[in-house]
């Protein structure tokens, strides 16, 4: 053993260097790997942030559905490009997402309510998670009225589930 | 014949040999007739400047051989009998290599026709398989070897382990193969995304949303100002909020900078650390008549075992190496047995994916549609499995339970430190151990999934039940629970914790290949359950 570490030679290949006799060399030696180390990972994380995207051009949250007599009770449109689908009833109008809450496929409509293909997620009428994966229910959008009469959805704001948008019969005229 | 003492004499030459006649100042004539001489030479000439040595006939130009060409010279010059042993390896490690060094030639070739952008991916890839001269079997080729370096690695691991190849003092090789394990899934996920179709689009969309699930598990807990953390996560793969060209652009970059040079660097390492570790593990107390039929070397059994001669070449390697200059006498050559191997293999690997390639076309699904999944949406069959515990959970099984298995499996050389017989197959009580293990993995995930189907599981019970409980406690969380009790009831038992990660190994692979069958044939449309594909509703 003891001859290995002659062989060794330099004090750096020894296992262990003890703390208390750290020469000024030793020393000046942690200081400079200290600065690298420190360097480096700051030139890391710096490159590293240019994998965040900084501006991100999402497409508006906002849509134009058109106005309120497009919609008759019991109507269903389904706006497929935005992934949410608007349901006109007796009791008003109202928008529910599309996109499956557990990992974002497109849910389809049938007479129980929403189902997903990908791994088997189903919802009520209203969107309420019935079964499978999914954490959450199927979010429910503010409806709003611009002038003019248009409606549009804003994807941003979600309300609560049960809340329909009251159209009176003159505005459909 | 050529003696030893000729050979050396005639390299002595080559050396000392200065041109002749470069001080003589004799007529013009002696000019032309040396640029001839040299020209009749150039071949001689150019192979010696090249190779530097002669053809690898004798012992030495064949140590030469090895050790004076980069590509070669990662083997050591002489190569342990044991290694050579066909039931040993099986090869896996060299075919898993050699689908590697496909992956990139294919791979390279394809990316000079291949458009990573929203538009054109799709087309691209189309015009590869219709329209590229070749570039059928090409794109065919590259899909093929994917799908089977999946095969290739997982076998060689299983093949390790079973072999006890993993134990000191090679515990950090092992650590270098899970990296590879999971570079090689990272590369088949990156490259089935890239053609843009279905298929493709989906499991973008599936897989970014898995990168951001932590939100899942921060919501059920309440702590909503750390659900960001899967979103930033998502937002970094995706380079965008939504699944389009900049999430292409990376991908590929994945695909074809960032993970292959990941995985270069750490097969080297891994190639590396084979030769540190002292060449392929072998048992202490091998039998003579355990290497009938393999190579020998009759010279090296005579000379080896000779006190007179020591092999000095391996004095620098300290400690951690204790197979080096052991058995010397039962080592051949490597040049020509070991590469004569490795290169059956490589060839048969060869022949089988381009059979594979002319026979069988890569799948093409038809073009992304964003706004209609298909039903079922299937990941390629290696992801199925996942697929399935996905289902459970999204963080549970998309995040942690991949976690759990990956780092218990990075751990296993460190949960266990016995010294049970490397370098050969399990025999008599571990052997028991594997068979009755997998046994009942195999009945745990089966009873389980059959539950599921037939009976639903808390969210078909409860609908308002909180995500947390179905986060904790669904199939796959139970049966890693079981898996991980079972191991410690094994290893209290036998007192051995060899045979405890014998049966937590064994469990693994039920588990992934149960999995997987079951993704991929009784699933179909709305993941329901179906007994077989024919049954599928319209
Ligand atoms: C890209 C993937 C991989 C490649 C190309 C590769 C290649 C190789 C090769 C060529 C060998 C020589 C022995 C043989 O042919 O079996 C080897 C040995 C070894 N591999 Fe891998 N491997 C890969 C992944 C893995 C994985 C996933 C593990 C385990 C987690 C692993 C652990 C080991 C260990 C411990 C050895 C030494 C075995 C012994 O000494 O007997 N490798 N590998
Ligand atoms: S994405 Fe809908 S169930 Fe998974």
């Amino acid at each position: 053993m003891s001859d290995r570490n002659e062989l060794n030679g330099a004090r750096g290949m020894k296992d262990k260097v003890p703390r208390d006799n750290l020469s000024r060399k030793d020393f000046m030696g942690t200081v400079g790997v200290c600065a690298c180390l420190g360097g480096l990972s700051l030139a890391v994380t710096g490159a590293l942030r240019s994998a965040v995207p900084g501006v991100l051009p999402d497409p508006s949250a906002r849509f134009k559905i058109g106005t309120a007599g497009d919609f008759v009770p019991g109507q269903i449109k389904n706006f497929k490009e935005e992934n949410v689908v608007l349901i006109r009833d007796d009791e008003g109008l109202y928008a529910i997402s599309t996109l499956c809450t557990h990992l974002g496929c497109v849910v389809n409509r049938n007479e129980d309510g929403f189902q997903c293909p990908c791994h088997g997620s189903r919802y009520d009428h209203d969107g309420n998670v019935i079964r499978g994966p999914a954490p959450k229910s199927l979010p429910w959008f503010q409806i709003e009225r611009l002038p003019g009469g248009q409606l549009s959805v804003d994807r941003n704001s979600e309300i609560p589930i049960g809340t329909k948008l009251k159209l009176d019969t003159e505005e459909e005229v | 014949m050529k003696t030893p003492s000729m050979e050396k004499a005639a390299s002595r030459k080559d050396i000392h040999d200065l041109p002749p006649n470069t001080s003589s100042s004799s007529a013009s004539s002696s000019g032309l007739g040396q640029l001839a001489r040299n020209l009749r030479d150039l071949p001689g000439n150019l192979r010696q400047a090249v190779l530097r040595h002669g053809f690898p006939d004798s012992p030495r130009t064949r140590s030469q051989a090895v050790f004076s060409s980069l590509f070669l010279h990662i083997h050591s010059v002489r190569t342990h009998r044991w290694t050579l042993k066909q039931t040993f390896t099986l090869g896996l490690g060299v075919a898993t290599l050699a689908l590697f060094a496909i992956l990139i030639v294919t791979g390279i070739m394809l990316m000079v026709y291949y458009k990573p952008t929203e538009a054109e991916a799709y087309q691209s890839i189309k015009d590869i398989h219709y329209v590229v001269p070749g570039g059928r079997l090409l794109r065919n080729t590259h899909r093929w070897a994917a799908n089977l370096m999946i095969v290739g690695v997982l076998l060689h691991m299983a093949r390790v382990f079973f072999t006890h190849s993993y134990q000191k003092p090679r515990e950090f090789n092992w650590i270098v193969g899970i990296v590879l394990l999971i570079l090689t899934f990272a590369l088949s996920f990156t490259g089935y995304c890239l053609p843009w179709d279905q298929l493709a689009y989906w499991a973008v969309v599936i897989g970014s949303n898995i990168a951001g699930s932590p939100r899942e598990l921060f919501e059920a807990l309440g702590w909503t100002q750390l659900a960001g953390i899967g979103d930033l996560q998502r937002e970094i793969l995706l380079g965008s909020h939504f699944v389009g060209n900049e999430a292409i652009l990376r991908f590929y970059w994945l695909h074809c900078v960032a993970l292959p040079f990941l995985m270069t660097a750490f097969i080297g390492v891994h190639f590396w650390r084979i030769r540190k570790d002292g060449g392929m593990s072998r048992p202490e107390d091998i039998l003579p008549d355990e290497l009938d039929g393999l190579p020998s070397d009759k010279v090296a059994r005579t000379s080896f075992q000779d006190p007179g001669k020591t092999y000095t070449l391996v004095c620098a390697v300290s400690d951690g190496s204790p197979q080096v200059d052991k058995d010397e006498e039962n080592t051949v050559q490597s040049w020509p047995h070991a590469f004569r191997a490795e290169l059956s293999v490589a060839m048969i690997i060869l022949a089988l994916v381009l059979l594979l390639g002319i026979f069988l076309d890569a799948p093409l699904k038809v073009p992304a549609d964003p706004m209609v999944p298909d039903n079922p949406a299937k990941a390629p069959w290696y992801f199925l499995g996942l697929q399935e515990v996905v289902s459970y959970s999204a963080f549970a099984g998309g995040i942690a339970l991949p976690f759990f298995f990956m780092a218990s499996l990075a751990l296993i050389p460190f949960l266990d430190r016995e010294k049970f017989p490397t370098g050969r197959w399990p025999r008599q009580k571990e052997a028991g151990i594997i068979g009755f293990s997998s046994l009942l993995a195999f009945l745990s995930v089966v009873a389980i999934l059959a539950f599921r189907v037939k009976f639903g599981w808390l969210r078909d019970w409860n609908p308002g039940i909180n995500q947390l409980w179905i986060i904790l406690v669904n199939p796959g969380t139970m049966l890693v629970m079981f898996f991980g009790l079972y191991t410690l009831w094994v290893t209290w038992r036998t007192g051995s914790t060899r045979l405890g990660t014998t049966a937590f190994f064994c469990c693994f692979l039920v588990f992934f290949v149960v999995m997987t069958y079951f993704g991929t044939v009784h699933r179909g449309p709305n993941w329901g359950f179906y007994w077989w594909p024919s049954q599928w509703p319209g």
